[in-house]
This record gives C-alpha cells, structure tokens and sequence, in this order.
C-alpha cells in the first residue's frame, strides 16, 4: 500500500509501549483506509503526535485503543473544519476563480453539513439502525428482520423505504462534481 | 454508501462513550462471530466512537481473511497434488493381491456417525489455541457423516476437510455438501474416505463455500 512509517517515540525519543504503540498503529491504519483523501503525512504526523501524548499520562488512559481511535479521528475532523482549500485544477476557468479567490470548499463543506442535517432530520431512528445493518453488511431482509425483531415483510418495506429517502437526500446534491480534492493536491489558503 | 459511512462516523458524538459495549465486544461483532441480532450492532447507530472502532476493526479483519483465503487455496491445491502423487507412487509399488478385494468390499460399507457440534466452541483459521470443549471420534472408514453445525452457523455450502494440521497441507479426506437446516440447527451430510488415515490425531475443518470462513475442531482417528 506504499504507507507512510510511523516513528512512534515518547518526548524523549523512546519507544513507545507496546499496547500504546499497538494502539496508535490500528488508528493510524484504520485512518489511512477510511480517509483516502488525506494525505498520509498528514496522518502520520498526527498518529505521532498523538502517540507523543499518551506517553506522557500512560496511567489515565484506561483504554489506549480507544482513546487514539477517538482521539485521531477529532484531529481529522477538526483539520476538515479548519482549512479552507482551494482547488487546483486545469483549465482558464478554475484559473480564473482561483485568482478572484473564490473559494468553493467552504460551499461544499456548507452543502455537506446541510445534507447531514437533512438525513437527521429526515430519517427516523429505525431507518437509521437499517443504515447501519446496511454498513455492516447485514442486507438481507431475513437477517434485518431478526436484528430489529420485525417480520420479514416490515422488514423489505423498511429497507426499500430507506433507500428511496437516502436517494431523495443525495439527489438533491447540488455539487456532486465539487467533491474535495485530496489535500496533497490543493494549497491551503491559511 | 461512503457519504453515508461519513454521516454515521461524524454525527453522533459520544465522547463520554454512554451505553457503549466493550471493545472485545465490538471486535466481535466486526469479525462477524455475534448473531446479526446482538444489541451493539444497533448501538452504532447512535454512536460516532463506536463505529469508527468498529470499522477499524473490520478492515483490517476482511484484509487478513482475504490474505488467509489465498494462502488456503495455495494450501489445498498443493495437499492435493502431493497426495496425488504419493498415491500413484504407493499404488505403483504395491499392487493389490488376489485378496485385496474381499477387504475392500468390507471396507467399503460405509458406516453412519453422526457429530453435534451444536454447543462446540470453535477456533477460527491458523492461529487459535487447541479446542478443549469438543473434540470428535471418526473410524479409519468409509464415513458417512452427519454433522450438526455450531449455532449460529449458516446454511450453504461446505467443505469438510479431514487434515493432520491447521493449515490444511496434510489433508487426508475431503467432501463437500451443503448445510440444510433442521429445526433450527443446521445439518451437513457429508461422505468421507478414511479408509487410507492411520490412527491418531486429526484435525475436523468446516469451510463455509461463501466466506471461506474456517472451524477448526480435534479429531481422534481410531
């Protein structure tokens, strides 16, 4: 997979223990899987910074696994909010935009919010725990009927009623061709 | 469904981790060995945390089953062609008396066993310990095996493999049939030659057709 190597050491430059090292590693591995458009230099950078700080208070950190999943997947989330990127592409127009200085992350991230706002609101809590079946590849409409402890006939219709309100949902994506760029391949305006 | 993986990894924040299950739990359920019906898958759905876990945990369980999945293919195509030709050279260097008819006939009665592993903990692929919770008797026959399937098993097409290891490079039978289910249990009929195994200890392999998914469980040949 040509993934980035880890130095994982605490402030003294000394390896890490083995169950935070183990743990930073999952996340760090889990991330680079899950977040293909992050740069993985990135991602390594923040596993060892995170790495860096639980050595320094390994005894309030219960679950080391745990606490890096959770820990680097806010660092993810809090770098998605916090830069505005421009795009780079080929081409006079997006040229053009970009020395105007429009900027059209920022619209995408508003769209994004808008339609995760949109699925909340419109999705009630069954429909939301077939999504998730769905996730974990439980499809069919046997197994969802056990896991929700419906019949199988509510279950089919719950499924069928689901995929048309996610399609609603996602249809109404106005910048579908907007998607962000992988952050290696944009500057950031900050 | 990735913007809708994205919703589900961003929407429900719960840093105290309220009603969350433990991690073994969740590794559990991303391995795929809990019933579609345990509670924590549903809880993902009101929790961020609890499924970026579990996502973590089912990558890098679907890669290493796929990496096992090849290595077993390599395994058994090469059990087979080793068994293959040290048969032909046995068989070419000792050819059958007179005499040897008359044994094979009786030999070739297939006698019927029947095997519950209803209630067997079991081990999954290469690496697990040894199962003491149940362990199977076969004759050096000509089987004809009806195997009750662990709970929670699934219907389907099976292999069943008779080998002296885990990682399936000495395999002394192997049948395939498909698992019906009865009653709530699932039933594999299945007919194995044993009739070439010596006495002693074996291993009993299920591998699901779908998932390759293999149970490894003790086997006495007596």
């Amino acid at each position: 997979m040509g993934q980035t190597l880890l130095h994982l050491v605490d402030r003294n430059g000394k390896d890490l223990a083995s169950e935070t090292r183990d743990a930073v590693k999952d996340a760090y591995d889990w991330a680079v899987r899950e977040y293909p458009k992050v740069d993985d230099a990135s991602l390594a950078g923040w596993a060892e910074e995170l790495g860096e700080a639980m050595a320094a208070r390994p005894t309030l950190i219960e679950f080391p696994r745990r606490y890096a999943f959770a820990a680097l997947k806010g660092k993810i989330h809090a770098w998605f909010r916090k830069h505005p990127v421009q795009e780079i592409t080929v081409g006079i127009g997006p040229e053009l935009e970009q020395w105007v200085g429009l900027d059209r992350s920022p619209q995408i991230r508003m769209e994004r919010a808008v339609l995760f706002e949109q699925l909340r609101t419109t999705l009630n809590e069954r429909d939301r725990q077939i999504l998730m079946l769905l996730l974990q590849d439980i499809t069919s409409p046997k197994d969802v009927a056990t896991a929700l402890g419906i019949r199988y006939q509510a279950a089919a219709k719950a499924i069928q009623r689901v995929k048309e309100r996610v399609a609603t949902i996602l249809s109404k994506r106005p910048h579908d061709d907007l998607e962000e760029r992988p952050p290696h391949l944009c500057k950031s305006a900050s | 469904m990735d913007f809708i993986k994205d919703y589900f990894l961003e929407a429900n924040p719960n840093p105290e981790r309220v009603g969350c299950p433990d991690e073994a739990t969740i590794k559990a359920l991303a391995e795929d060995r809990l019933p579609v019906r345990h509670p924590a898958r549903l809880h993902m759905a009101a929790c961020s945390e609890c499924f970026a876990e579990y996502r973590g945990f089912r990558l890098k369980w679907l890669e290493t089953r796929k990496a096992r999945r090849k290595v077993l293919a390599w395994a058994i195509a090469a059990s087979l062609t080793l068994f293959a030709a040290v048969g032909g050279i046995w068989e070419s260097r000792h050819p059958r008396t007179a005499a040897a008819p008359v044994f094979e006939t009786m030999a070739n009665a297939p006698v019927n066993v029947q095997v519950d592993l209803f209630n067997a903990g079991t081990f999954r692929g290469t690496d697990g310990g040894i199962n003491e919770l149940q362990s199977v008797i076969l004759p050096a026959a000509f089987v004809h095996l009806k195997l009750k399937l662990p709970r929670f098993s699934d219907s389907g097409q099976y292999e069943v493999l008779v080998s002296k290891d885990k990682t399936a490079t000495h395999v002394v039978a192997k049948a395939a049939g498909r698992a019906q289910e009865m009653n709530g249990q699932e039933i594999l009929d299945v007919t194995l030659d044993l009739r070439a195994a010596t006495n002693g200890s074996y291993f009993l392999a299920t591998v699901r057709g779908e998932d390759a998914g293999a149970y490894y469980y003790p086997l006495t040949i007596k």
